[in-house]
């Protein structure tokens, strides 16, 4: 029972600054557009009004075409990655468990990675080959995890899944060395992938996150209060009515989703899952009912900041955006560390 | 009403329990006892589902358990659980609101009202509502133990499970605990089934006991009746002896180390010796006596080292009040045939009364009887009475002019707690007092 107020505030708090990252990410950039002139285009598209002779068509045009594309996209991966970070800290009751754990992100990575060294498009799909191509590698690899730990025990405990995952994620991972050994001319390519980016992406790659973001964050939502109960022990769960094996099913299989799709979109975009929910958590307590929507607000924010600053600080050459996610959250989270750690505990 | 029957199970496989049956009505308080390894915890678990028996039913208010949801399940039946793991820093009133969730229906289970009154009454009984904002790794261990009752009081449940409650309290959490359990027990009619390792307090708070023995039922009965000797021991596989508990109508058991309880010393009776000390006349011992004294020391019986011989000041005064005189104290020791007995014996003379015809009355005697045997209390209760009715008989085979003679003066009985060579308590009981009669006399 967190008071109320804490809670209105929190969230108003979050709400706040994602929605002035996407304002800033969408403003700021080698052309800088006031930022009332883009709220107005937005505000503009969003309801499908013509716009006015005032605002010049290329704003217009580098906005709807290039820059709301990229940061919607980096809020969608960022807000995932989060939410999934805080699922699996909290099921496996590990703050320092983070989206990749599981190994879903190793398929999705073999996957683009294969794409991009074979370099073959699936009729259709054109520049979506990568992308649909990863989230169904990383697919298959949930699959066979939970198979693989199904049929060594009955009861799926979820120590057994993250030895699982982290057999396949060793075997996938010496694949994707052995592709990058292998690799000539792509080589440059594959490493900026797995080292994330969101840039040039476009309309249709945001657009195949959506289905995936909604149904996982919808399933994590499901079981908001058992992953609460999850943080007490399985046993512990059992006893106030959480049945553990549905809910860790579910928990991991939106996690997955979120993970998996966001690695086909983006890469292998490091530490916005590990430190978001812990800094969030440090901020608000680790109720999941505060805990996992703020995550999702400040994750979804701090990704749009990170690739701001990643296409901004020594343009026109963009910066890896996992160097910056690094870079500006490794200090914050120690500052935040030191404050909580010091704070003397009353007995 | 929780009823178990041929319930059987164990883990992948290996079976741990056989054929457990008993109920337990609402308001009762099962104890559930036995050695490591009997079963207890597993027990526990199958009746809050962690475990699916292998045969047999369990049935809550007449349902059967494998009927219901957990949901269900945890709305009528909560559980104390032994250890806690704990990751992160939820706050207290955090913790306690997750008793609510069996309640709480639908995906996001919004918290009503009502659910917020019941998680601040399970945090007033338990006395935590002072903390409810501060997070658990600021508790110290007992609190926590009750943030955890707190959660499971806020399931209202009809039975509270619970696997060594008293685990790494202290004493007064311990009772202030199992106090207010058998006190919710009776007010909310609610069934409480404990697995507890402590013989003693199971017996203090336990409506019945459930004894298991290799995962076998031994016993189902009241404290009184599980509690024999005899079938712990057997089970248990150490000594122990069962004393009364001294003001409630419980047993207690008493365990027996080897430092303690293994030393035989050879002619405990030869150690004995008189000594003066400050001017009062004492029989000490190197060895400790178990002592039933009628002066009425502590519960009556104690452990002890010196024995007082004169109480010879408090004659006097007494004597003086009646406008006497005291004569100095006529002291004996005798000892019975085969050394196994011994009696000291100091005879404290009035002296006057010549109107009275009279100029010597032994009035006042103090008997000190040593026995080197195994008694228990009763026996040693047995010799008390024989010594003191041996003194009676000899006060009224030496009676001058018909005045009853010894009235005051304390009767000590002390044995070694050593098994001798007389072994029946009859004679042990007839030497002793020949030997208290023939000193007097």
């Amino acid at each position: 029972m967190f008071s109320q107020n804490k809670a209105w505030i929190s969230m108003g708090t979050g709400l706040a600054f994602a929605g002035l990252s996407l304002i800033i990410g969408v403003s700021v950039g080698s052309v800088f557009i006031p930022i009332p002139v883009s709220l107005e285009i937005i505000w503009r598209i969003l309801f499908g009004i013509d716009m006015p002779p005032s605002i010049p068509e290329a704003d217009v045009s580098i906005i709807t075409n290039i820059r709301l594309p990229r940061v919607i996209l980096a809020a969608l991966v960022g807000a995932s990655l989060a939410a999934a970070g805080t699922a699996f800290q909290g099921l496996l009751r590990n703050p320092l468990a983070d989206p990749y754990t599981l190994g879903v992100s190793s398929g999705s990575a073999l996957g683009a990675v294969v794409v991009l060294y074979t370099g073959f498009t699936i009729p259709l799909l054109g520049t979506l080959t990568l992308p649909v191509v990863s989230i169904i590698s990383g697919f298959i690899t949930l699959l066979f995890i939970l198979t693989f730990v199904r049929w060594m025990e009955q009861q799926m405990r979820t120590e057994t899944i993250i030895l699982a995952g982290i057999i396949v994620s060793s075997f996938l991972g010496a694949f994707l060395s052995l592709i990058i050994a292998l690799t000539g001319n792509e080589l440059r390519q594959i490493i900026s992938w797995l080292m994330g980016s969101v840039s040039m992406r476009g309309w249709d790659y945001a657009a195949l996150v959506v289905p995936f973001f909604l149904i996982g964050i919808l399933l994590l939502f499901m079981n908001i209060r058992e992953l609460n109960a999850l943080v007490f022990g399985e046993e512990t769960a059992r006893t106030l009515g959480v049945s553990p094996e549905k809910s860790r099913i579910t928990v991991l299989a939106g996690a997955s989703l979120l993970t998996g799709a966001s690695v086909a979109v983006s890469g292998t975009i490091g530490f916005v899952g590990l430190v978001v929910p812990h800094l969030v958590r440090l901020l608000t307590g680790p109720d999941h009912r505060l805990l996992l929507p703020l995550s999702i607000l400040s994750g979804a924010g701090f990704l749009v900041l990170t690739d701001l600053a990643a296409r901004t600080i020594i343009a026109p050459t963009e910066l890896p955006i996992g160097v910056i996610t690094a870079a500006t959250g490794a200090p914050v989270f120690g500052f935040l560390l030191y404050h909580q750690r010091r704070r003397p505990k009353r007995r | 009403m929780l009823e178990v029957e041929q319930l059987s199970g164990g883990y992948s496989g290996v079976t741990v329990l056989c054929n457990i049956h008993f109920k337990a009505e609402p308001g009762e308080f099962v104890g559930i006892i036995g050695p490591n390894g009997s079963g207890k915890s597993t027990l526990l678990k199958m009746l809050y589902r962690e475990l699916h028996p292998e045969t047999g039913t369990i049935n809550l208010n007449g349902t059967p358990l494998d009927s219901l949801t957990q949901k269900q399940i945890a709305a009528q039946l909560a559980v104390l659980p032994q250890q806690e793991e704990e990751a992160f820093s939820y706050t207290v009133c955090e913790v306690v609101e997750l008793g609510r969730y069996p309640y709480q229906k639908g995906w996001f289970g919004r918290t009503s009202r009502q659910d917020r009154e019941v998680v601040e009454e399970a945090m007033r009984q338990t006395y935590v509502d002072h903390a409810a904002h501060r997070t658990l790794d600021q508790l110290s261990g007992g609190e926590k133990q009750r943030v955890y009752l707190a959660r499971a009081m806020a399931q209202e449940p009809d039975y509270l499970l619970l696997d060594e409650p008293t685990n790494h309290l202290d004493i007064a959490y311990q009772v202030h605990l199992l106090d207010t359990l058998k006190q919710w027990a009776a007010k909310k009619q609610m069934t409480v089934i404990a697995a507890i390792h402590d013989l003693n307090l199971a017996a203090l708070y336990s409506d019945k006991l459930l004894l298991l023995n290799k995962g076998n039922q031994e016993l189902l009965d009241e404290p009184s009746n599980v509690l024999k000797k005899q079938l712990l021991q057997r089970v248990y596989g150490t000594a122990l002896s069962r004393v009364i508990h001294p003001f409630a109508p419980r047993p207690q058991l008493m365990l027996e180390p080897d430092h303690l309880t293994g030393n035989i010393i050879n002619g405990p009776l030869e150690t004995l010796q008189k000594e003066e000390i400050n001017n009062e006349l004492y029989v000490t011992s190197a060895m400790d006596w178990k002592t039933l004294s009628s002066a009425g020391e502590e519960n009556g019986f104690i452990w002890a080292r010196t024995f007082s011989l004169s109480m010879e000041n408090w004659a006097r005064k007494k004597a003086a009040f009646e406008g006497l005189d005291v004569s100095s104290s006529d002291m004996h020791v005798e000892e019975d045939m085969d050394g196994c007995i011994k009696v000291y014996t100091a005879v404290i003379n009035k002296v006057g009364g010549a109107d009275a015809g009279w100029t010597y009355r032994p009035d006042f005697v103090c008997i000190l009887l040593f026995i080197d045997s195994e008694l228990n209390e009763g026996e040693m209760a047995g010799v008390l009475a024989a010594a003191a009715e041996a003194k009676g008989q000899a006060a009224v085979d030496t009676v001058h002019n018909r005045e009853i003679m010894f009235g005051e003066g304390p009767v000590t009985v002390a044995v070694s707690g050593q098994r001798s060579s007389i072994d029946t308590q009859e004679e042990i009981r007839r030497r002793s007092a020949r030997l208290v009669y023939n000193r007097l006399r």
